[in-house]
């Protein structure tokens, strides 16, 4: 991602160090909210999980290194913040209850796909969440495998194998949601 | 899958971690790795395009960020830098231990010796009575005053309450050079050993008058009790054969003249 205008320094007086994270981390707002979304499978908790790591990184910013990628520190960081919060979220017993998703009628699917976005969406949310995120790091990201192997301090071999199965169980998920729509269509 | 490369090889060559020629080249002859490839490229994109089209408001969450980042304007500081500063503060007060410690020893030390000096030059020269060369006029004693202590009016304004000025001279405690005034009620005589401080000492000298002499204080030294105290550029050293809490007082009207 390429660093766009500010819209405002912190302080009127330019602090070097606030601009510096401005210009190196900010800016992975919004892909850093991308992916909580498909992690956290809820918008307000996504917004929550990257205000708090966005803090973190910045009350922990003379850790960060120039030069290193600052986009996997801070998907490193909202990582770790998830995993803490995991705990929380396990321990108040929320559940995710895949019936919440609808299937999508015919009409709203994409033209360049035979499945909508939101197909897709309710397919990722299914996964196990090791898959999701690897998938999500990957393959929307961008993050190469080795990067991937340090954000989440595991093995490639273990990203690698954990990005194959992420594939295949979306695929097949997606499969029998267009078996059950062929058959609705069917008997339409 | 048959070729047993493609499932290993296939995330590392999407994500751009191999570009080798032999593998651009198994690609081209391999139609399974190909196909894998082609496979996996697409879903990825799909994804990708699922992912990204979907519509998300940053712009409340980034001023929400920004007010928060304002609030903790002082950020905190890496961990080797905070050890760093807690190691220089930890020295620091180290070495303020070790200079108080040291101080405070030689301080005593110091201060007992001359209060010995004071005690024995009192027995000696006033209560003895030795041959001394004493001066006794006014006058003479006022010029003394000015240049031994720097003030000619120092002798009349110690002079403790019913007491009056025998003689003064000039005399060696410890090492350092006193004025030595001998007062008088009538029946008792007690000497006030006073001194001007050196302009010139250094640092160290000043902080080991102040263990020296921290405030007013008074200690028995054989038969006598001795006083000392110092205020502002002078020391004033008492010695009476008055029990301690008189001269306690003596020593602290004396210093509050000075």
């Amino acid at each position: 991602m390429t660093a766009r205008p500010l819209r405002g320094s912190i302080l009127d007086g330019g602090d070097s160090r606030q601009l510096q994270f401005e210009q190196l981390a900010l800016v992975h707002l919004r892909a850093l909210l991308r992916a909580a979304v498909r992690l956290a499978r809820d918008v307000s908790t996504a917004e929550d999980l990257v205000q708090e790591a966005m803090l973190r990184a910045w009350r922990h910013f003379d850790r960060f290194q120039p030069g290193t990628n600052c986009k996997a520190w801070l998907f490193r960081i909202m990582l770790n913040c998830w995993s803490t919060r995991h705990q929380q979220i396990r321990q108040e017993a929320v559940q995710f209850f895949p019936e919440q998703y609808a299937e999508c009628s015919a009409g709203e699917r994409a033209p360049a796909s035979r499945f909508s976005p939101e197909e897709i969406h309710n397919s990722i949310d299914l996964l196990n969440e090791d898959y999701r995120t690897v998938l999500i790091l990957f393959a929307v990201e961008g993050f190469s495998c080795k990067e991937i192997a340090e954000i989440l301090g595991v093995p490639i071999g273990t990203v690698m194998s954990r990005l194959s199965r992420a594939r295949t169980q979306v695929r097949d998920d997606l499969a029998k949601r267009e078996a059950r729509y062929m058959k609705a269509k069917a008997r339409l | 899958m048959i070729c047993s490369q493609s499932e290993r090889v296939t995330e590392a060559y999407l994500s751009g971690e191999i570009d080798e020629p032999a593998w651009r080249k198994h690609l081209d002859a391999c139609p399974d790795c190909s196909a894998k490839l082609q496979t996996e490229s697409e879903f990825d994109h799909l994804v990708r395009h699922a992912v990204t089209s979907e519509r998300l408001q940053t712009r409340q969450l980034e001023a929400h960020v920004r007010a928060a980042m304002r609030e903790s304007i002082t950020p905190i500081r890496h961990p080797i830098l905070l050890s760093w500063r807690y190691g220089i503060a930890a020295a620091v007060a180290l070495f303020f231990v070790v200079i108080a410690t040291v101080g405070y020893a030689k301080g005593r030390i110091e201060r007992t010796a001359l209060c010995i000096d004071a005690a024995d030059d009192h027995q000696e020269e006033v209560v003895a009575k030795s041959p001394r060369k004493w001066r006794t006029e006014n006058a003479d004693v006022r010029a003394l005053a000015q240049r031994i202590v720097g003030d000619p009016s120092v002798p009349d304004r110690i002079v403790p309450a019913g007491y009056h000025l025998v003689g003064a001279r000039v005399c060696l405690l410890h090492g350092k050079r006193y004025m030595h005034l001998d007062y008088s009620d009538g029946s008792n005589e007690i000497s006030l050993f006073v001194r001007h401080q050196d302009p010139s000492k250094s640092l160290a000298a000043h902080v080991l008058d102040w263990f020296q002499f921290p405030g007013p204080s008074t200690e028995r030294v054989d038969t006598f009790a001795v006083g000392a105290v110092q205020k502002d550029k002078l020391s004033l050293v008492l010695v009476s054969s008055a029990p301690v809490p008189q001269a306690e007082k003596i020593v602290a009207e004396a210093g509050g003249r000075l």
